[in-house]
């Protein structure tokens, strides 16, 4: 079955690359350019995981995340500590953390595990 | 990094450095280190636990160090002030920044490090931002601090550096 992605994210330059290399492997791929943004499009789709920027303009990502299901990995350009980034993770349904720049294959690799995809 | 950024203070009091993206970390650790005194250091792209965490490892001494954190709030819940550090709500809250900075210039804190000027524009557009650097310089200028603003080599935001340039002393280019 063909897994669902929902990118989360300001910057068209990222949304456009990994949306670009997720199709070409077989998933699906919705965007949204804000967390306001991804809980109107939530309401349509169900994805198998949202790759989501930690820091957008709007409603701040930590109040978006507690209103999806969704698996949920952090796009992040922020700097965390070790402590923060384990904290972050504690939340229920946020399961990766990934620092940008990222390397793209590393990406998927992750987004594969993280979705059962083959 | 071959330019010694504590002599460039001497001479200017508002320094405006460009940063290629690849070498940011350890430039931003090799300048800190280059300076004795106070500081105070904006932080509008790194949590100050990660600020505290990165500085401990290049064992640079944090006490004459206060963070004015932009960020934790924003990804936790953080409180208005712990030790060591303000906590700003966003990068968004320009007024709220401000307010902090001016709280440090009343202090006379020897230097202000400003990191970095092209984080602001992922939540504002040019000309709030500049206007900002404008209100922040001209009250940096009524003090005897000196400030070192970052900015990354981002091609799309060539206008805001050059812009910013205009309200430094000196522009220089870090290789």
């Amino acid at each position: 079955m063909v897994k669902i992605i929902l990118i989360v994210d300001d910057e068209a330059d990222i949304r456009d690359s990994v949306k670009l290399i997720l199709t070409k492997n077989g998933f699906k791929v919705e965007t949204a350019v804000s967390g306001d943004d991804a809980l109107k499009k939530l309401k349509k789709i169900k994805p198998d995981l949202v790759l989501m920027d930690i820091m957008m303009p709007g409603t701040p990502t930590k109040e978006v995340v507690k209103q999806i299901k969704a698996k949920v990995a952090y796009l992040s350009v922020v700097r965390v500590s070790e402590a923060e980034k384990e904290e972050l993770l504690k939340a229920k349904n946020v399961v990766d953390f990934i620092q940008k720049p990222f390397d793209i294959d590393e990406l998927l690799k992750r987004v594969k595990k993280l979705t059962g995809a083959k | 990094m071959k330019i010694n950024v504590k002599k460039e203070l001497d001479k200017n009091q508002i320094l405006l450095l460009k940063i290629p993206s690849a070498d940011y970390s350890k430039d931003i650790t090799d300048i800190v280190k280059q300076l004795d005194g106070s500081i105070g250091y904006v932080t509008l792209n790194k949590t100050f636990d990660s600020l505290k965490e990165e500085f401990k490892k290049k064992k640079i001494n944090t006490d004459n160090i206060l963070f004015i954190d932009a960020i934790s709030k924003t990804i936790k819940n953080a409180p208005e002030m712990a030790e060591g550090s303000f906590f700003v709500s966003s990068p968004a809250a320009l007024t709220e920044l401000s307010l902090a900075i001016d709280r440090l210039l009343r202090h006379n804190f020897k230097y202000i490090i400003f990191d970095s000027l092209t984080n602001l524009m992922i939540y504002e557009k040019r000309a709030p931002v500049s206007k900002f650097i404008s209100f922040i310089t001209n009250k940096i200028r009524q003090t005897k601090t000196k400030a070192v603003f970052y900015a990354l080599n981002i091609k799309e935001q060539d206008a805001l550096i050059e812009e910013a340039g205009m309200f430094a002393d000196k522009v220089e280019q870090i290789k």
